[in-house]
């Protein structure tokens, strides 16, 4: 891998277009990526199923295959992102098809997620999967401007993962989604990121004898809730009175929202 | 930019492995003992400062 590292630079890969393998790597990536996958020492490590290696066993591996050359280990630190990801995400039906080529590194993965500018802000950057005449097939577009391990030669199958709700409320730019209907808060469940924020509110609320439930929100029901909330660590609990300029409730923060706020500002009181 | 020479010595590997993540204990749980032992854990830290440095 370390004299291979210097390839990454000179003669570095070359993008040469076409419908696949549009990216060629240096012939001695090839190399490290098959003796990498035939010493089972890559994307097998992603895999958090039964039979699982522990994490702190690869950390040391890494370690040395970051330090001997961190362009090629990219290759498979993706591919062990998109197995954990496909475990806690997809089908079963999917998963059976895809984990078992991308643990063996026969297929690789590759992330749907790379910042517009070099920004932090990642949740701005939005791309759309639109459906084109052949079944199953998508055209991506968006603001993305590059992808790591997003096409090579290294193997015969790259995935590109997006989660998503069709239709379903997930989250904002920076925070956590929540609505109140009729004495109830609801929130999103699962395909969010989870705020601590939102986290310690929800025990709040919890404490207090709020019923909080975590499952799919679906849009029409929040442009029909009573009231909405945002959170975040900054701002703390962040009323809603407008939702794609229809008023929420009253058009103004709400009895169960202030109380919430209330709640919220107790709790940092006394545990922060 | 990687070097060519090694810098990591394999007593510092195996000591951080053995001592300080203590994996041996790790795989002596359930959710490992009946997949691997010492011995796999070892051979993959010695595959892959063989594959790294050369």
């Amino acid at each position: 891998m370390c004299p291979a590292n210097k390839d990454a630079d000179e003669p570095g890969a070359k993008f040469v277009g076409g419908n696949e393998h549009a990216v060629v790597t240096p012939d001695s990536f090839k190399n490290v990526y098959k003796t990498v996958m035939d010493a089972e020492l890559g994307p097998q490590f992603g895999y958090r199923g039964e039979g699982k290696i522990p994490l702190c066993w690869y950390a040391p591996i890494l370690e040395m295959q970051s330090a001997a050359s961190p362009s090629i280990v990219m290759f498979w630190c993706l591919t062990q992102g998109a197995i954990t990801v496909l475990q806690e995400f997809a089908t079963q039906k999917q998963q059976d098809l895809f984990i078992p080529k991308l643990r063996t590194g026969e297929w690789g993965g590759t992330m749907g997620l790379t910042e517009p500018g070099a920004g932090s802000e990642v949740g701005a950057c939005k791309s759309r999967a639109i459906p084109t005449d052949v079944p199953g097939k998508y055209k991506l577009t968006g603001t993305k401007c590059f992808i790591s391990s997003g096409d090579h030669d290294l193997t015969e199958n790259i995935k590109a993962l997006f989660t998503g709700e069709k239709g379903n409320v997930l989250e904002g730019t920076v925070t956590n989604v929540f609505i109140v209907k009729k004495g109830k808060v609801f929130t999103p469940g699962r395909g969010v990121l989870p705020g601590t924020t939102a986290g310690a509110l929800i025990k709040a609320m919890r404490k207090s004898g709020i019923k909080v439930i975590k499952g799919r929100v679906a849009m029409a029901v929040l442009r029909r809730a009573d009231e909405v909330f945002l959170t975040n660590a900054p701002r703390g609990v962040i009323p809603v009175v407008r939702v794609d300029g229809r008023k929420i409730g009253t058009g103004k923060p709400g009895t169960m929202t202030r109380k919430i706020m209330a709640i919220f500002k107790e709790y940092v009181c006394r545990n922060i | 930019m990687a070097h060519s020479n090694r810098l990591y010595q394999t007593r510092d590997i195996m000591f951080q492995i053995k001592e300080w993540l203590g994996v041996e204990k790790l795989l002596s749980l359930d959710a490992y003992k009946d997949y691997y032992g010492m011995d796999t854990s070892t051979a993959s830290s010695m595959s892959t400062i063989k594959s790294a440095a050369t």
